[in-house]
């Protein structure tokens, strides 16, 4: 009689410990499924990446310094058209004139922002030239087309051509990046 | 007690892959592309007078007459115009800028006038020519240099419209880069 009960205490206990485990399983899967389906619906990867790559470099060409400060300006479109101030003039013979021009691709009809360099410097190894005022064609916010999502962007710049600026051939890089808005 | 502890690590591994997915969305939501940039400072073009143009000396005789300076120094006159033996000379100018570049001339595009000492009397001078002349592609600066020889004609009165004395005067030419 007492070994009944003792065997019945334990059997009671053991179903006890497995309805616990049972438990916390079920606990503990319920808690991975809320936190997994809230992650994922802050994932980016249904949108297609925003890419953007370069076509055509910027060139302003031949320019004729002078013994004041000038500048040159290349407008942020296909034209490759350049003005000029101050002491900078330019020849006729213009040399290559290009505005830089960049396509960019993802999604299509998402906007998406242009952030454009401050300044940049261009050297001919010994002196050098600053680059500022960047302006770009859309300004500062872009659309991506109907399928396929691409859009082209000229950018163009302000080039400071200093006072007795020295002659020669100069060159520099500047970086151009996009990002969904 | 046991539940607890059994929270923590999913919790954990929640945190891990909301990371994870931000840190994937980023490296896509934003992108640059490098150009590179270039310009040509070329070297100013400047035109220096080498040889002044220079006529020389002539009577005119009765009804005047023409002196043709040519631009390689050949000299011709017309009517009664008679030179005696002094010299005379196309003007020249020193031109220099960028190898290799193109310029054009731009010479006067009428005549220049010369005055004699006490601004009485006038002789002009037209037909402005050049060696070598601007062509369709302009002159090369061949080495960074150019000399650029400039002639013309001399329209010269009878001796009671032009007496005797110096006669000068000024042109303007230009010179720029194509």
């Amino acid at each position: 009689m007492s070994y009944k009960l003792e065997n019945l205490f334990m059997r009671i206990s053991l179903k006890l410990f497995a309805l616990g485990i049972i438990l916390i399983g079920f606990s503990a899967h319920v808690n991975a499924q809320v936190s997994s389906t809230a992650a994922a619906s802050a994932t980016a990867r249904i949108v297609k990446p925003i890419a953007i790559e370069k076509n055509v470099d910027m060139s302003f060409g031949n320019i004729e310094a002078s013994a004041s400060l000038g500048t040159v300006v290349l407008e942020p479109s296909s034209a490759n058209s350049r003005t000029r101030t101050g002491g900078a003039t330019l020849p006729a013979v213009t040399g290559i004139v290009t505005t830089a021009k960049f396509t960019v691709t993802g999604e299509a009809l998402l906007t998406y922002n242009i952030t454009l360099p401050a300044s940049a410097n261009l050297s001919d190894g010994t002196h050098t030239m600053t680059l500022d005022h960047f302006t770009s064609t859309p300004s500062s916010t872009g659309l991506l087309s109907a399928d396929p999502g691409t859009q082209i962007v000229y950018v163009g710049a302000t080039l400071n051509v200093g006072a007795s600026q020295a002659t020669g051939s100069y060159a520099g890089t500047f970086n151009v990046t996009v990002n969904y808005n | 007690m046991v539940s607890q502890k059994m929270k923590k690590p999913v919790l954990l591994n929640a945190a891990l892959i909301v990371a994870f997915l931000l840190s994937f969305g980023q490296a896509f939501a934003q992108e640059y592309a490098t150009a590179t940039v270039s310009a040509r400072i070329i070297i100013p073009l400047t035109a220096t007078e080498a040889s002044q143009l220079n006529f020389g000396r002539f009577f005119p005789g009765n009804q005047g007459g023409t002196i043709v300076v040519s631009p390689s120094g050949t000299v011709m006159t017309t009517s009664t115009v008679v030179p005696d033996a002094s010299p005379r000379n196309p003007g020249s100018f020193f031109v220099s800028g960028e190898p290799d570049a193109t310029f054009s001339i731009a010479l006067p595009t009428g005549p220049a006038t010369l005055t004699n000492s006490d601004a009485s009397k006038t002789i002009v001078v037209d037909d402005w020519v050049t060696i070598p002349e601007n062509g369709q592609s302009g002159i090369r600066l061949d080495g960074g240099t150019q000399t650029i020889m400039v002639g013309a004609t001399l329209k010269v009165g009878s001796l009671d419209e032009n007496p005797k004395g110096t006669y000068s005067g000024t042109y303007q030419i230009t010179f720029a880069y194509n």
